[in-house]
């Protein structure tokens, strides 16, 4: 009896150990890009359905592309605040074969669109409905911006809301590929 | 040495039946909410085509105490954020869309993904949340039921031991003395 009890309170612990592991965020990348490592961006193929239309894309759709990946959600006010700032940026790297990719993070695909209008966003963006996606980058708190180089090597995050050097330093590798 | 085994197992029998009983009532509770109600067993079109303007057929409060709040990670009637907000104007549209209880479920997770559900599906994974609380409670009552008998045989087995030894322990001068003091105490 003794013994399972013992393995009974293990097993508590255990469970809360896992717990307390599962809520805590992910900064796997983070280490990498900081060790200077350039991981490959997670998810890298994992389709996401277009908010505006009805088929799919991953990041892999935009190999050859430098990305500037960001996750938002449409309630999120340093998102509304960072939206005319994507947008420039979109202009920018436009210009220079790149983009800036939208990730709407558990979002309703209804206020995702009233945003996107609200503030003439027009670059793509791709809906990550669960948060899986999201989850995959570590992402704990909205926006978080990451920089891609067109082979889908993550070279720059910003967890929360962008400065401009972090869409200068975007521009200057779209100009360089 | 035996007697406290015999205690602690009793004690233990406290809690492993109420973990019985909490983990029958868990599930209990858990088929009948993920059970669809009968009100929507005649939804079939998927939510997808609802006339506006029509009477609603379920309530915020019905819908918000079966949803969570997808980031806030709450139930939804807990939950004050904007994220929350969101969900319940949401809600509210399908309401007043004439969507049924299930029509807006089905719709909530094309937006949000299952996690916005407050109880999984009950089918392929999420079917397990439904399983092995009972699973768990037989397996607990079987336990108690082969070990009960048992504790039960020890105490007993013990107190006789117990009594049958407390005098043969005692010495003549011993039993004398004993007599003595628990006579001082009598009226």
């Amino acid at each position: 009896m003794p013994v399972i009890a013992a393995l009974a309170g293990a097993a508590l612990v255990g469970l809360l150990v896992f717990g307390v592991l599962a809520l805590g965020s992910n900064r796997t990348l983070d280490q990498a890009v900081a060790a200077g490592r350039e991981p490959q961006a997670p998810d890298y193929t994992r389709p996401l359905p277009e908010l505006n239309g009805a088929g799919t894309a991953s990041l892999a759709s935009y190999r050859g592309k430098v990305v500037l990946l960001n996750i938002w959600a449409s309630w999120c006010q340093p998102c509304q605040q960072e939206a005319p700032l994507m947008e420039s940026a979109q202009h920018q790297l436009e210009a220079h074969g790149g983009t800036v990719l939208g990730i709407s993070d558990k979002d309703a695909a209804g206020d995702s669109a009233v945003f996107m209008r609200h503030y003439h966003l027009t670059y793509p963006d791709l809906r990550d409905v669960n948060g899986e996606f999201a989850e995959s980058f570590g992402t704990a708190a909205l926006p978080e911006s990451f920089l891609l180089d067109g082979r889908g090597r993550i070279l720059e995050i910003s967890r929360g809301e962008i400065e401009k050097g972090f869409v200068q330093r975007a521009l200057a590798l779209a100009e360089e590929q | 040495m035996s007697r406290p085994v015999a205690r602690a197992g009793r004690a233990l029998a406290v809690p492993v039946l109420a973990a019985a009983m909490l983990g029958l009532s868990t599930s209990a509770q858990a088929m009948s909410a993920a059970a669809p109600p009968a009100t929507t067993a005649a939804a079939s079109d998927g939510g997808a085509q609802a006339p506006a303007e029509v009477a609603p057929r379920t309530t915020l409060s019905v819908i918000e105490h079966q949803v969570m709040c997808v980031t806030c990670k709450i139930p939804l009637p807990e939950a004050q954020s904007e994220q929350a907000d969101r969900e319940r104007a949401l809600i509210k549209r399908l309401i007043g869309q004439g969507r049924t209880e299930a029509q807006i479920k089905r719709t909530l997770v094309a937006e949000y993904g299952p996690a916005v559900l407050s109880l999984p599906s009950s089918q392929g994974f999420g079917l397990a949340v439904y399983l092995v609380p009972p699973m768990v409670a037989l397996a607990a009552l079987v336990l108690l039921m082969f070990a009960l008998p048992r504790w039960r045989r020890r105490g007993r087995r013990d107190e006789g031991a117990w009594g049958a030894g407390r005098h043969a322990t005692l010495s003549p001068s011993e039993a004398a003395r004993l007599d003595s003091d628990l006579a001082r105490f009598e009226p």
